[in-house]
């Protein structure tokens, strides 16, 4: 009876092979999400971008890997020394990869921040050429962001932080972009370590920020 | 049945599809290792991405398994693998892909403004926060080369050509009337407010196949697509208030805006050059209405109402009583305008704009009415063969209305014109591009055909070479053709040299430009359309962003040496609104400290040609230079609160337009002589303006 299960698991392994099951979709993204950990340049992140539109390109029903694919991309953006062309490129990605997520989950709270942080890393290209017109743009996408989900952490945490950015350009009290984040921070750790592949990025950032909220009072 | 014989079998199959390994290197045209090329099984999750040298290897790949090699900027390559690629190593080559976006675009004669960073000349917002410009669309473009500053009129005046040969547009479609009805030295405004346009393209010259009816210059705006958010404006001002709403529906969108404008406050603390008995007044209201259309479709609907009136005594040179003028205008503006991506390849978009315009003036106890409509139809269609060639072929349709009354007596003109163009472009490859447009008009039994050629090259990253030729016809006004019906159009041919270079955040760019008028109305000694005219020469401009920190500043100079041999000249002679020296400084610095903005604008030109009686020739005669230093400051203490403060003419400049002379000599033979002024020496401006939206943080700055 042994020999009938191996010979089964054999079978099973072989067609696994040619089509790719749902577990070991999940199991290949956390493999490539845990690459984020030990990314040291941009060539390292240009890897992790791969491997997710290679799956984006298998999966053309998961809305999770064209997501990451993005998410990347506006990591890209920000490594440093690189020319402000490239960047411009790797966020002009950026934003496909989010159109190709939204045509299939729909705009939904994640989606839209993410829009958001695609455009708010635009205007960091240029801000003294974008700023002045895109602002409005990422603003008003991050606080859309936030009305369809208010318990989405990245969502308080986006809109936060861009509050807390444009505070500190008009040099007024930073204490409401300070709640946001504040309720980020609570929010990621009311919900405890996540192990699925769902975003879940962000504990860190709101961690820190919440400290320099604190550390200016 | 033997066990192990079964799992041999399997192992088989297994293997039989599996565990060949390819490996290679991937370069691009130079030769050089491309790092990180995305190398995969089509429709599977094996791959991997080369290398710092450019290699790859990749396992578990069979014969005629279709490799994928595809990086950001290349086009991507796919390959169907054969005996050889198994067995030896294959070296890949990636092309890098053509960007349509990235290639070099002809610019001589059009100035784009846009927020994308390539744009070379201003943005959507320098066109709200250039000082001297009080919130006026075209303000800021008259600080750009190409332009000269007439600053008693308030139209747009480009390379040498009369107001009446530049022609407006909002999302295609011509706007008539384009600048509110005045009296002569009361400088107008064009119409509507800048936050209406996300964006615009303004030609001093060879503009494309798509434009006609104009002989100098085309400014073409673009309305919003579709608000962001919900949010509603507020603005008072010392010259009156102001609210707008924006409604936003998952699929529709609806904004509405309301003014009203009054000057007399003001102008009782602010002298003037000019008595009014009824200071400037007026109302405007105007409702944008956007509709989605399926998925790639956009249905958009622009009305606009504006009321104003005034009333002025004006002195007479050989009369002791002035002159009583009242003005009366009404404006009406409707455009709708759709467009429809069909697929990939194919754009359509089309529109209808009608334009109504009646002016009431009680001249003394004269009674003039003039009525004027203007109704524009096009369609246009797109077809991109692919993302090297472009093409755009068009039909339009004007219908002009013009009715003249003088007290009980009118007149009435109302007359069609249609064209058709067709237009096509090219890039040979992201350096070089070539584009053919060929325009044909039909009006009153007459045809134009009228070619439009242009190419650009680019010699390096930073800079370009562009070239543009172009011919052009405009019909004489209707006021002109109710006299003498059957004139034949004017006409201008244009020829255009450009160099251009950007690098960071500079950009200079200079350009020299011939055009040769034929066809000008003549009134000597009836009408007639024998004249004809020149106006050549270069202008130039240079904008620096940040490189000293926090300040923003642009210079434009034009030299235009033009004259024309029109109206009821003996000889050829120099416009009055064509100075030949014509230089603009802007500057804008942020004071982080004091969350401002102050900009300044200083306008210079060296004065208006006139006609002196007294001396011999025509317009031999010309003022002294025109100067002008504007300053404006913007106060922001919260995002969606702004103090905004602005003076024209800080110097006080008396500046002079030309001289009006007695019809006949006096006792010492001479003809008397009286300056026109500007209609006041300053302009101060005061305004509070706040913004409600969801987001509290809403940006003010649109509002400047």
């Amino acid at each position: 009876m042994k020999n009938v299960m191996a010979i089964f698991g054999f079978i099973f392994i072989s067609f696994g092979l040619h089509g790719q099951s749902k577990a070991q979709y999940q199991s290949y993204m956390s493999e490539t999400l845990a690459l984020y950990d030990s990314v040291e340049s941009l060539k390292d992140y240009q890897e992790i971008a791969n491997r997710l539109d290679r799956i984006a390109a298998a999966e053309s029903e998961e809305w999770l890997p064209p997501y990451y694919a993005a998410l990347t991309h506006i990591y890209m953006s920000f490594v440093d020394g690189i020319e402000n062309e490239k960047r411009d490129d790797y966020l002009d990605k950026a934003e496909s990869y989010v159109d190709q997520a939204e045509e299939i989950i729909g705009e939904t709270s994640e989606i839209v921040l993410l829009r958001g942080y695609v455009f708010m890393a635009k205007v960091s290209v240029n801000p003294g050429l974008r700023g002045m017109t895109l602002s409005p743009k990422v603003s008003g996408l991050f606080a859309k962001a936030l009305a369809m989900d208010p318990e989405n952490p990245r969502a308080n945490l986006m809109f936060g932080r861009w509050k807390y950015g444009s505070a500190q350009f008009f040099g007024s009290s930073t204490e409401e972009a300070c709640s946001y984040m504040a309720k980020a921070l609570e929010l990621y750790q009311a919900q405890g370590e996540i192990k699925s592949i769902e975003p879940s990025w962000g504990e860190n950032q709101a961690q820190a920020m919440t400290n320099r909220c604190q550390g200016n009072k | 049945m033997n066990r192990y014989f079964i799992i041999f079998i399997l192992s088989l199959i297994a293997l039989s599809s599996l565990k060949a390994q390819v490996q290679g290197r991937v370069i691009d045209q130079n030769q050089e290792s491309l790092v990180a090329v995305n190398v995969y099984l089509k429709n599977s999750y094996n791959g991997t991405s080369t290398d710092a040298f450019g290699r790859f290897s990749l396992r578990d790949v069979k014969l005629g398994d279709t490799l994928i090699f595809s990086m950001l900027g290349f086009d991507t390559q796919t390959i169907i693998l054969k005996e050889k690629d198994l067995s030896s190593e294959m070296l890949i080559l990636m092309d890098e892909a053509f960007n349509k976006l990235k290639a070099v675009q002809v610019s001589a004669g059009s100035m784009e403004v846009s927020d994308e960073q390539k744009a070379v000349v201003l943005n959507p917002l320098d066109i709200v926060t250039t000082s001297g410009a009080l919130g006026d669309v075209v303000g800021a473009l008259k600080t750009l080369p190409g332009t000269t500053n007439n600053a008693n009129d308030g139209r747009l005046f480009v390379r040498g050509g009369s107001a009446g040969e530049t022609a407006i547009f909002i999302d295609g479609l011509r706007l008539g009337n384009a600048f509110g009805t005045s009296l002569s030295g009361i400088p107008t405004r064009s119409r509507f407010s800048p936050q209406l346009f996300k964006g615009s393209y303004f030609s001093t010259g060879a503009y494309s196949a798509e434009f006609g009816q104009a002989l100098s210059s085309v400014l073409s705006l673009n309305s919003v697509d579709f608000p962001l958010r919900r949010q509603t404006d507020i603005g008072l001002t010392s010259v009156g208030a102001s609210i707008s709403h924006t409604e936003i529906f998952k699929r529709q969108s609806i904004t509405s805006n309301f003014s009203y404008t009054n000057l007399q406050p003001y102008m009782s603390f602010v002298p003037q050059n000019i008595e009014f008995m009824e200071a400037p007044n007026g109302l405007s209201a105007e409702i944008l209405f956007r509709q989605k259309v399926s998925k790639r479709g956009l249905f958009k609907v622009f009305y606009a109402y504006q009321y104003s009136g005034l009333e002025v005594l004006q002195e007479q040179m050989e009369s002791e009583e002035p002159q009583q003028t009242k003005l009366n205008n009404f404006f009406h503006h409707l455009n709708l305008n759709y467009k429809q991506d069909l697929n990939s390849k194919n754009l359509i978009d089309g529109g209808l704009s009608l334009s109504s315009n009646q002016d009431n003036i009680k001249l003394d106890s004269n009674i003039i009415g003039q009525k004027s409509h203007l109704i524009h139809g096009k369609i246009r269609h797109q077809y991109f063969a692919n993302n090297r060639l472009k093409f755009k072929f068009g039909t339009e349709y004007f219908q002009r209305y013009f009715h003249e009354a003088f007290n009980a007596a009118g007149r009435t003109f109302n007359k069609p014109q249609f064209a058709a163009f067709a237009e096509g472009d090219y890039h040979f490859n992201s350096d070089l591009v070539l584009k053919l447009g060929l325009r044909q008009a039909w009006y009153a039994n007459s045809a134009y055909l009228m070619p439009r050629v242009s190419m650009a090259y680019r010699l390096n990253n930073a800079s370009s070479f562009s070239l543009a030729y172009g011919d052009y016809f405009q019909e004489h006004s209707p006021k002109v053709l109710l006299q003498a019906e059957n004139l034949s159009s004017s006409s201008a041919r244009h020829l255009v040299l450009n160099y251009q270079f950007t690098k960071d955040n500079h950009s200079f760019r200079i350009e020299a430009y011939n055009k040769e008028y034929r066809g000008l109305l003549r009134s000597n000694p009836n009408y007639n359309a024998q004249g004809q005219g020149y106006a050549r020469g270069f202008d130039f401009f240079w904008r620096n962003r940040g490189g000293i920190s926090n300040l923003d500043y642009w210079i434009s100079y034009s030299f235009i040496d033009s004259k024309r041999h029109w109206r009821g000249f003996e000889s050829m002679v120099q416009p009055s609104f064509a100075p030949k020296h014509n230089a603009s400084l802007v500057t804008k610095y942020w004071l982080g400290a004091l969350n401002s903005q102050i900009g300044t604008s200083f306008n210079i030109n060296n004065g208006y040609t006139y006609e002196n009686p007294n001396l011999p020739g025509e317009m031999e005669s010309r003022t002294k230079a025109f100067h002008s230093l504007n300053l404006s400051w913007s106060y922001l203490p919260k995002p969606n609160f702004i103090i905004h403060f602005e003076i024209t003419n800080v110097l006080g400049r008396e500046n002079v337009f030309g001289y009006q002379y007695s019809s006949s000599p006096n006792d010492q033979g001479q003809f008397q002589q009286m300056a026109i002024p500007q209609s006041a020496k300053r302009f101060v401006f005061l305004g509070i303006f706040y913004t409600l939206s969801s987001d509290k943080k809403a940006n003010q700055l649109n509002n400047l």
